[in-house]
């Protein structure tokens, strides 16, 4: 018995025991139970249980304006998805719409104003009240007001899209010396691009697929990205065997992977391949007959007119520049123009002569004025009709240095402020940017105050439809959750800075809430007798006329209806100009082709690749998304990818370079590093590289974007070369 | 056999005893129904009554609902036969019309989004797929929660490792997706995290 106590036979236990442990389930099941019972702690937050219902509202990321059917557990949304809309049929959400509830949780949430300092170590935040940051900022504006050398004061309008900028404008109007700033570039450039070839006044158009047979789209993102893509996806849903896409992208995108037909191009050369198509099409009458007696433009045979543009892009020097074959560029014609109702698209962010390049081939094809096509569609009816409005000025033409305080409106999402271009806006000395913003300032983005406004979905805001749809159309965003007392609206704060300031000359909209504008813009719709009410609860449409009051069409809207005008009957006697209405914008496009005339795009020998700029970190890098969006980035091409460089597997063997290779980037304008990956979807003898990669090796900065498409323009062509890294 | 040999085997089998035969009682807490209900007999030839007859889909067509009492007074409103639960029924909660508190033994996670009526309508899973014979079972089992993760034994698979040699043996996340596989649908982090 003394030996079966000895230490041995206690070690020898303890060994069997510990073996024994090993082999029974106790251990495993323990740590897959603990690693369960550390997600449900007391203070990690819990799904709320309760009653399970909908609501209907739309999304105000971007100016589309998409339906949304919210699914709410006790109040509180869980998921959102797509509605019936009453302009393109239904509303599909992107990724990032998907998730947009999430943006009240975004980590970089802030609910209390800060001021930011320049110390020696970096930037200091110091937190303070609203209404001491207002106060200060009134201070600011009151000293600019008594001394205008100091600077001038503005607000940026970072989407200048319905009411809420209607209001900014009217209410600065009355702030003396403000200005009113708006991007450079920004949605809806292609659609407006039109009205300089048209004499129709007063209308606007918009896009109507529902009976389109072909689509050409010159690199649009019509699958993952917004603007035009709700009408595509709806359309690609529901005709897809009629609706024919040809896409026309330099690299395989989502886009050209959904499309009939992928026509890879030569980066740069779109506008090449428009007129060249014109060219077939002129030249084998292919044209619409009604159009082209409207054109008054298209027979003159003078130098620089539209005949002797187009004369220089014949199908084989097309072929040539665009490395598209030229049986490819004269089938491509002859579908288009044959197979009608078609409509030719290019981005709103695409070079100004491509988009005008692309609105001649749409007159070619007799597409403006209509129905199936592009249509004429009356504005949304304005509650301030006729009120004086300081005008927008485009951030470019502010002079530089002019500033001294600067407001910033970022509640769009989709959001894109150059803020190198924006910081040679501001004096030297003493200036001040303020951004109202639901989130904390990115690295990079150098403010002096930060505001809080509301988060989506956390207040009331109007919503008209966007530029592209067939008819004028507005809804209410209404809040998914209860009012946050933390945060306003941009223009309240304006409101309240000028108010302060002494700087205003007149009393107008200083106590008006939000309700209460919407209410001004209802009153207006409901005015104008026009239009149907679409309720998403039962998918009923009703014609405005039959609600009986302006109040009850307010708390119809609040019930997540939707307003949407009567069609327009097309004028299709309106004179067309293929160079422009004016002749200054006939001369500007005129300069624009001749010089890619002259010039096209050629390699140097020292630079062979042509640089493709992509924007997947677009979204990460100037937007808010949900940080919990991984799995759609990855799905969505959306995920970051800013340390490596696309080539197809030929360039790379030709230059000698393997997969995960560091690599040099040089161009004549200066060198980046990146990390090697083969990809066939890149076109050969070109490298892709992300918007952020741009910065080192371009002699401008990328003309931004696609919010959330990924597509990037440079104001001209980048050429590197690249080599290995020493290690 | 030297005592050496001994104590090695003796804390060996000791801790398999405790690790397979003590440890899977001490995790879970059992949980009495407050009731015995027999599905054989309600789902045997002589009442013939399906699955979907009591467990109708709830209002979010998310789950299936555990009958309320209203269906058991369709048919019991008065004493049916001699046996004890019976009488209880009638007695306990139908006479004061009290909802019988039944213990739910398959509640999924809140993580998960799961619709019964997407699988059972839409996908014409038969429920024996995930629930096996228990709509032919005598008597109700206790309702057993891992005192650790608070999850039910049904859901953690009533084999201790979590083994699975039959497809109601467990119902987690990798039975979902290997029935998923085998049916060709969707097996996106989204189709259930919703």
């Amino acid at each position: 018995m003394s030996s079966a106590l000895s230490r041995r036979n206690i070690l020898k236990l303890a060994g069997g025991s510990a073996l024994g442990f090993l082999l029974s389930p106790m251990p495993w099941k323990m740590l897959d139970d603990i690693s369960i019972w550390t997600q449900n702690w007391s203070w990690i937050p819990k799904l709320r249980r309760g009653p399970v219902t909908h609501k209907y509202t739309s999304c105000t990321l971007c100016p589309n304006a998409c339906r949304v059917n919210a699914r709410m557990i006790s109040e509180t949304p869980v998921s959102l998805w797509g509605a019936p809309d009453p302009c393109v049929g239904h509303s599909y959400l992107c990724s990032v719409g998907l998730a947009g509830h999430h943006l009240a949780y975004h980590p970089s949430r802030v609910r209390n104003a800060h001021r930011f300092t320049a110390t020696e170590n970096g930037i200091s935040s110091e937190q303070l009240s609203v209404e001491d940051a207002i106060a200060h900022i009134a201070k600011i504006l009151h000293n600019i007001h008594v001394r205008p050398e100091e600077g001038e004061f503005a607000l940026f309008d970072c989407r200048p899209h319905g009411m809420v900028s209607d209001i900014q404008q009217i209410f600065l109007s009355h702030v003396l010396g403000a200005r009113y700033i708006v991007p450079d570039h920004h949605e809806g450039r292609f659609m407006r691009a039109l009205m300089e070839m048209t004499e129709d006044p007063g209308q606007s158009y918009g896009l109507d697929f529902s009976r389109t047979r072909t689509l050409l789209s010159f690199g649009v993102s019509l699958f993952e990205g917004w603007g035009i893509s709700p009408l595509v996806v709806e359309q690609f849903r529901s005709r897809r065997e009629e609706f024919n896409i040809i896409q026309i992208d330099h690299h395989q995108s989502s886009s050209s992977i959904v499309a009939d037909t992928h026509i890879a191009i030569k980066p740069g050369t779109e506008m090449a391949l428009a007129l060249g198509l014109a060219h077939v099409i002129v030249g084998e009458r292919l044209y619409d007959p009604a159009s082209a007696a409207r054109a008054v433009d298209l027979k003159r045979n003078k130098p620089f007119s539209f005949m002797d543009l187009t004369r220089r892009f014949p199908p084989g020097r097309v072929a040539s520049v665009t490395g598209i074959p030229e049986d490819v560029i004269v089938r491509t014609a002859r579908e288009f123009a044959s197979n009608r109702p078609a409509t030719a698209i290019a981005d709103d962010f695409a070079p100004a002569e491509l988009i005008h390049s692309v609105w001649i081939l749409n007159h070619l094809v007799g597409a403006t004025g209509k129905n199936g096509s592009v249509v004429q569609k009356r504005p949304l009816p304005q509650p301030w009709k006729g009120a004086h409005r300081t005008p927008p000025t485009r951030l470019r033409n502010v002079p530089d240095h002019s500033l001294r305080l600067l407001m910033i409106d970022a509640s769009a999402a989709d959001t894109t402020v150059s803020w190198p271009d924006l910081r040679r806006k501001m004096r030297a000395e003493n200036a001040t940017i303020v951004l109202c913003s639901p989130y904390r300032p990115k690295r990079g983005e150098s403010v002096d105050y930060l505001i809080p406004i509301h988060a989506p979905y956390e207040t009331v805001r109007a919503n008209p439809s966007g530029e592209y749809v067939a008819t004028s159309a507005f809804q209410i965003s209404t809040p998914l959750w209860s009012k946050s007392e933390e945060g306003c609206e941009t223009w309240q704060i304006l409101q309240r800075v000028v108010s302060a300031s002494d700087a205003m000359t007149k009393e107008e909209f200083a106590q008006l809430e939000p309700e209460e504008l919407l209410r001004l813009q209802c009153d207006a719709i409901f005015n104008s007798k026009r239009g149907t009410i679409h309720h998403p609860n039962n998918d009923e449409t009703i014609p405005l006329g039959s609600v009986l009051s302006s109040g009850d069409f307010y708390a119809t809207l609040m019930e997540g209806a939707a307003w949407s005008d009567d069609g327009v009957a097309t004028s299709t006697n309106g004179r067309l100009f293929l160079m422009g209405k004016s002749t200054s914008s006939a001369q500007r496009f005129a300069e624009s082709v001749l010089a890619f005339d002259n010039a096209g795009i050629d390699s140097n020998p020292s630079f062979p690749l042509l640089v493709v700029p992509v924007g997947e970190d677009v979204a990460a890098r100037f937007g808010h998304v949900s940080p919990i969006l991984s799995k759609i980035y990855q799905e969505s091409d959306l995920k970051p990818r800013s340390r490596f460089a696309y080539l197809h597997h030929e360039t790379a063997r030709r230059f000698k370079l393997a997969a995960e290779q560091r690599v040099i980037i040089h161009s004549p304008h200066g060198a980046t590093e990146a990390i090697v990956r083969c990809d066939s979807s890149v076109r050969p003898d070109t490298v892709q590289l992300s918007v952020s990669q741009l910065d080192a090796i371009s002699p401008t900065r990328p003309r931004i974007i696609n919010s959330y498409g990924g597509r990037v323009y440079t104001d001209q062509p980048i050429f590197v070369r690249i080599e290995r890294a020493r290690s | 056999m030297n005592s050496g040999r001994l104590s090695f085997l003796a804390g060996l089998v000791g801790m398999l005893l405790i690790g397979w035969v003590f440890f899977p009682s001490l995790l879970y807490q059992k949980e009495p129904q407050p009731l015995q209900f027999s599905h054989a007999v309600h789902t045997g030839e002589a009442v013939g009554m399906t699955c979907d007859n009591c467990h109708t889909f709830t209002a979010d067509v998310r789950s299936m609902a555990i009958p309320r009492l209203s269906n058991c007074k369709e048919c019991h409103s008065e004493v049916l036969g001699e046996s004890e639960a019976e009488k209880r029924l009638v007695d306990e909660f139908v006479a004061h019309d009290r909802e019988i508190p039944w213990r739910t033994y398959s509640r999924q996670p809140d993580n998960v989004y799961f619709s019964h009526i997407q699988h059972v309508q839409i996908a014409e899973i038969e429920c024996e797929r995930c629930h096996g014979s228990h709509g032919k079972s005598e008597t109700l089992t206790d309702r057993q929660i891992n005192r650790i993760s608070g999850y039910s034994r049904n859901i953690e698979g009533q084999i201790i490792p979590g083994l699975r040699f039959k497809a109601w043996d467990r119902m987690k996340m990798d039975d979902c997706s290997d029935c998923h596989d085998e049916r060709g649908a969707s097996n996106s982090c989204l189709k259930c995290h919703k």
